[in-house]
């Protein structure tokens, strides 16, 4: 069990690997003068060259790949042209806020996601399965920006109930850093009006961005769930007379959480790269709207901070899942013991 | 399966003389099990109808020369009426009429960047499959794993940034980010069947690698392939709309959804209709292949 | 496992109910934004972010906003484009202008609590040469040495003589210098001054200004508070706001919902016709149009087919819809005459320019051209450029320029693209397109301001230039002028460079623009809203519109 984990962290680790070659790759090939651009088209030659060799962008590019990665093991990734200060900071601002976003919309997926497949199985073939389906298909159909969009328009201007930008309201003092996360410092610091605000503006990115991973997790786990259904086993505890709710929640969802889980944790990884536009659109400051922003820039070396911290997310994400999945599985848990 | 009962006559049998059911009669009997589910025959239907506004915009659009280089400011940002049905966007043009042109380029964006990785993720995922566990199969997939450790979004946009904004090159940022999920799929299903009693007499048979690859195997992974283009029609779409929404897709004058909901988020909410109608259109042609390739994933696997 | 969860359940929905419960006893903590009533007088002004707050650094819009507020410099520009004392109290010059003697006041003092004297100017000019960044190149080339004679006088050495020196030390923003230097990182990129402070720089300020920075988030916003020891005092301002939040990444659809229900206080300037419609809709809500300088051009590269024939530019200055463009595109600017502002010394009358909307002149010219057949029949085509950043008008005014051109027979093709791409683009002849759209504002109001900058040869390869005229003669006069002493001989010279820009056509001058403003009118006055309002003529230099101290705050 634990040689196989083992095996798994080092094949993601290669693909770490492979990920750093790729991005740096990319991010070379896009045109622009690094160091003119973060100087400006008036700054002196002299000055140019020597932030040129700063940066090491005189050199050929496997010698600037060894710099660049050296870099990234000694936790340095470059200055950014835009905010024009480590690379690090940056992300150590922008990436929690991110993870708050990630997470509450993590959590509303895997709730939703549940709650409708479940509600879905129950009612199968009835009306309220055919309203979720339909709620599930408007989920996919439409990006997370349009949903952004229209959400704006709901509620900043027909029931203007919740606020449409940034982390938290104007003449609020952001809370000391702990984690970064904002509702849970505020609840550290025990200012409960300080997290209930950040949560407000919270909610509404989240939903949206969780809109489609709620459709697809709820359509998996109905589908998983109606297979098992009609194993044996269900009918037999149908034939005991044990509660429908029971059967349901107890012993219908647990074996059908597998596909789910992998799923869903794949959706929420991808959240966290996803959310581009719905950060844009609601002005939350987080690591994609400081990507896209580094990529109309040209500031490569902060695109390929972002795109290496998304990646590693994923792998993460995935390493995560595989063992969760193992240890879901009884299959799987005993497999190597035998 | 319908190939079952023929697994053991193989070893024995030319495989070009098994006896081939009428294609015709397949066709109907898919129809028959398609058109149960009639939602997915709305879908088709929602598909073939933009399909063939798109195709006849010429006859049907209400403004031909608002498509192209025209402005009209003195009737910019008009209200829906029944001169403009859909109201008039801020240069003046007929919404109605870019939304028709814009469909398009949202399913040529969709299907031409679908179909062009379709060869190349296929092939790498067959070879990968066939090959397993040799070198060439794990630099394979261990690339794709690279590509795939990134969210589509992030990779796509990356990609697009680096070229000049266009439909073509969004369409080929989109196919480079793209393939490595028809070389998982594929992969997948070549590794389940390798090891059937079929594969291994065709290769006990000598029958050529390619033979094996493209007539023994590949027809098991047209179902699931077929499936997940269809959805994926949609998906390009929806992320060809995205990249036009951050200004990385078709440029002006020439319409593209994603750009005018871009252009109208700003006249929000009082202009509402300069967002509200392409943002609409998307959804439709998305939910077109959603349907379509639900129906297509259901009828497969019944068919089994 | 079950209990626990509804245990934790509980407990959050406590803290939740907890949460709501304490709302109303924290003034600070509401979800309503801080209103003004009885509280310290606060503004929130959207701008183009990030902002620099360092002087060596910065040079946009947004940055001079800071510096201005944050700084003080030698010389104060008015709004007629002349200049008055500031930190100097007078100057003078030897007789060819090449060594600018000023004397400075001896109470300005820093935020610092330091004393601002001679040597602070000297160091803060020898930074911004050696950073290179930002305005330098104003002075880069120009002040050869800069000595400070005692604590209160500095003498500037120039390499050649300028006729308008202190004109330009507008953006000559006085640092501290005891301050930098107590927080400089060592290892930086210039020798002893370490990285000259450029890294503390980025989130705090040397000032003396009448504001101070309260807090920089380099991420989302600027908060700046009045420093009540300021030297020129506040007894004669005591509506002055306490503190004014510069606020970034405020798109369009968040600047409409949070003017209305008061977390901003002002749009920015970037907005199109129907949004400024619908914030003067809001109740309070008003409209001003300032000029600031800001010339709105078509730079056609000269040395790229098929731009690079003069009928064909010409034929493009004629096709321009000049009308649509101030009543539909960017409402209250005006059709620019020339290079520099109209209206301003050295600028051209309206029947000093040529060029007018007239499709005949424009197919007249474009028949004299080499390349008419091939841009008839579609073989060659046009390429335009606009910022993708810059709104919807550029987008609209792309499309205008477009169907002028279509009317004509000849076809655009329109990119548009992000500036960092523009300004790649701009580095070498061949990548600069036929036609871009940019809109230039001088840092300094004179004429060289614009000539110097938009058509000196010295300029081709940055984005201020993609005409690449490298025109022998124009770039003579320029320097002529710039060194000649007499105001009026120099405007003399300013005004026969334009004249003959207008036969080159190198640039489409397209608008003089306004920049527009909603604003909160029952929260605050500005003086720009003053002056648009009793219909004067002013001019800012950019940054100049938004000097916080004389802003009045209403209730």
């Amino acid at each position: 069990m634990i040689l196989k984990i083992l095996k798994r962290v080092v094949s993601y680790l290669l693909v770490l690997l492979g990920l750093s070659v790729f991005v740096f790759i990319l991010v070379r090939v896009m045109p622009g003068d690094t160091a003119r651009l973060a100087l400006g088209p008036r700054a002196p030659e002299e000055t140019v060259q020597a932030l040129r060799r700063e940066m090491h962008l005189d050199k050929s590019i496997p010698v600037q790949y060894y710099y660049w990665l050296k870099g990234i093991l000694q936790g340095d990734l470059g200055t950014s042209v835009i905010s024009k200060r480590p690379i690090t900071e940056d992300i150590a601002f922008y990436l929690p806020a991110t993870v708050e976003l990630a997470l509450l919309s993590a959590i509303f997926m895997a709730t939703f996601g549940i709650l409708l497949g479940v509600t879905a199985t129950k009612y199968s073939e009835k009306w309220p399965d055919a309203i979720i389906r339909v709620l599930s298909y408007l989920g996919i159909v439409a990006p997370a920006f349009l949903w952004a969009v229209l959400a704006m328009l709901l509620f900043a201007y027909l029931i203007p109930i919740l606020p449409v930008s940034g982390r938290i309201s104007a003449g609020i003092a952001p809370p000391v850093t702990r984690t970064g996360l904002y509702i849970v410092d505020y609840l550290l610091q025990g200012n409960f009006a300080g997290a209930w605000d950040a949560f407000r503006h919270l909610v509404m990115p989240a939903i949206v961005l969780s809109f489609g991973g709620i459709s697809q997790s709820a359509r998996i786990c109905r589908a998983s769930m109606v297979s098992n259904m009609e194993k044996p086993y269900a009918a037999a505890e149908r034939a005991y007379g044990i509660p429908e709710n029971k059967i349901l929640y107890k012993y219908l969802l647990k074996p059908s959480l597998n596909s789910f889980i992998s799923v869903t944790a794949l959706d929420i990884a991808m959240l966290f790269g996803g959310a581009y536009l719905v950060e844009s659109i609601f002005n939350y400051p987080g690591l994609s709207r400081y990507g896209l922003t580094a990529m109309l820039n040209k500031d490569v070396f902060a695109v390929s901070a972002v795109m290496l911290v998304d990646g590693v997310i994923v792998i993460g994400f995935n390493l995560v899942t595989d063992i969760i999945i193992s240890f879901l599985d009884p299959r799987i848990r005993y497999s190597s013991s035998t | 399966m319908e190939s079952c009962p023929n697994k053991i006559d193989i070893s024995q049998v030319d495989v070009s003389r098994i006896p081939r059911r009428n294609a015709g009669e397949n066709i109907r009997k898919l129809w028959y099990k398609f058109s149960l589910n009639r939602v997915s025959v709305v879908g088709l239907a929602l598909i073939l109808l933009i399909a063939a506004a798109a195709i006849f915009y010429r006859s049907i659009v209400p403004y031909p020369e608002h498509i192209g280089a025209m402005v009209d400011f003195k009737n910019a940002c008009m209200p829906p009426s029944w001169q403009h049905l859909c109201g008039t966007d801020q240069a003046g043009r007929d919404i109605l009429s870019r939304i028709i042109y814009a469909f398009r380029g949202a399913l040529t964006m969709g299907v031409v960047a679908i179909l062009a990785i379709l060869p190349l993720g296929g092939v790498l995922g067959l070879v990968a499959g066939y090959w397993n566990g040799r070198f060439v199969s794990n630099l394979i997939m261990r690339v794709a794993d690279v590509f795939l450790s990134l969210p589509t979004l992030i990779l796509v946009m990356c990609v697009s940034s680096i070229m000049t904004p266009s439909t073509r090159n969004a369409m080929l940022a989109i196919s480079i980010s793209w393939w490595p999920w028809y070389t998982r799929l594929v992969y997948g299903i070549v590794t389940s069947t390798r090891n059937e009693v079929y594969i291994r007499s065709a290769e006990v048979l000598g029958a050529n690698v390619w033979h094996i690859l493209l007539k023994e195997i590949l027809p098991n992974a047209l179902g699931p392939i077929l499936t997940k283009m269809t959805l994926d029609f949609g998906v390009a779409i929806l992320a060809g709309a995205t990249l036009s929404f951050v200004g990385m897709g078709e440029q002006p004058p020439a319409p593209s959804l994603g750009a005018m909901v871009s252009a109208g988020v700003g006249y929000l909410p009082d202009q509402w209709w300069m967002a509200v109608f392409p943002a609409l259109a998307i959804m439709l042609i998305v939910l077109g292949f959603n349907l379509l390739g639900d129906g297509i994933g259901d009828m497969l696997s019944d068919a089994e | 496992m079950k209990r626990a969860l509804a245990i934790l359940l509980a407990a959050l929905m406590l803290i939740g109910i907890a949460g709501c419960t304490d709302n109303p006893p924290t003034p600070a903590g509401t979800d309503k934004p801080a209103e003004t009533q009885g509280k310290p007088k606060a503004l929130t002004i959207p701008v183009d972010w990030p902002a620099y707050i360092d002087p060596g650094v910065g040079s946009k819009a947004a940055d001079c906003i800071s510096f201005v507020n944050l700084y003080d410099t030698l010389v104060f520009p008015n709004s007629d484009a002349t200049i008055s004392p500031m930190v100097a109290e007078s100057w003078e010059a030897n007789d060819d202008c090449t060594e600018y003697t000023f004397h400075l006041r001896d109470d300005v003092v820093f935020h610092s609590g330091n004393k601002l004297t001679a040597k602070d100017v000297a160091f803060s000019m020898n930074r911004m040469l050696s950073v290179g960044e930002g305005f330098a190149y104003m002075y880069a080339g120009l002040v050869q040495s800069v000595e400070a004679v005692d604590e209160k006088t500095v003498k500037f050495t120039l390499s050649s003589s300028s006729g308008l020196f202190p004109n330009l030390l507008i953006r000559l923003y006085i640092l501290d210098e005891a301050t930098v230097m107590a927080n400089i990182a060592k290892d930086g990129a210039y020798g002893e001054f370490g990285d000259y402070g450029k890294n503390w720089l980025l989130t705090h300020d040397a000032g003396s200004g009448p504001y101070k920075v309260k807090e920089m988030i380099t991420e989302e916003h600027l908060t700046m508070e009045k420093y009540s020891d300021y030297w020129m005092g506040w007894s004669d301002k005591p509506q002055a706001p306490d503190t004014v939040k510069l606020l970034g990444g405020v798109d369009t659809a968040s600047m409409k919902t949070m003017m209305a229900n008061g977390e901003l206080d002002a749009s920015d300037d970037a907005q199109t016709a129907e949004t400024y419609a619908a914030l003067d809709a809001l109740e309070g809500v008003e409209i001003s149009r300032a000029p600031i300088g800001v010339n709105f051009n078509i730079m056609l590269n000269t040395k790229l087919a098929p731009t690079d024939d003069v009928h064909v530019r010409k034929a493009i200055a004629f096709a321009t819809d000049y009308d649509t463009i101030a009543n539909d595109i960017y409402i209250g600017s005006a059709k620019a005459t020339g290079p520099i502002q109209k209206g301003m010394a050295g600028s051209l009358s309206d029947e000093e320019c040529p060029y007018k909307y007239d499709l005949a002149k424009a197919e007249e010219e474009l028949k004299q051209s080499p390349y008419y057949n091939d841009l008839i029949s579609g073989a060659m085509k046009l390429s335009l450029t606009y910022c993708s950043e810059g709104g919807a008008q550029q987008e609209n005014l792309a499309l205008l320029i477009q169907a002028g051109m279509a009317s004509l027979g000849v076809s655009v093709e329109i990119t548009g693209k992000p500036f960092a791409t523009m300004m790649t683009d701009a580095q070498t002849v061949e990548t600069t397109p036929n036609a871009s759209f940019v809109a230039f504002a001088p840092s300094y109001l004179d004429g060289s301001g614009y000539l110097k900058n938009r058509y000196h040869s010295s300029s081709c390869g940055t984005w201020e230039q993609m005409e690449w005229l490298q025109d022998a003669e124009i770039d003579a006069l320029i320097e002529q002028a710039m060194s000649t002493m007499d105001q009026d001989a120099r405007n003399a010279i300013y005004k026969e460079i334009s004249l003959k820009l207008m036969d080159i056509c190198p640039t489409v001058w397209m608008a003089d623009l306004a920049s527009s403003s909603a604003y909160r009118a029952d929260h605050f006055i500005s003086p720009v809203a003053e002056m648009f309002a009793a219909g004067e003529a002013f001019i800012f230099a950019m940054g100049y519109s938004c000097y916080y101290r004389d802003y009045k705050i209403l209730g």
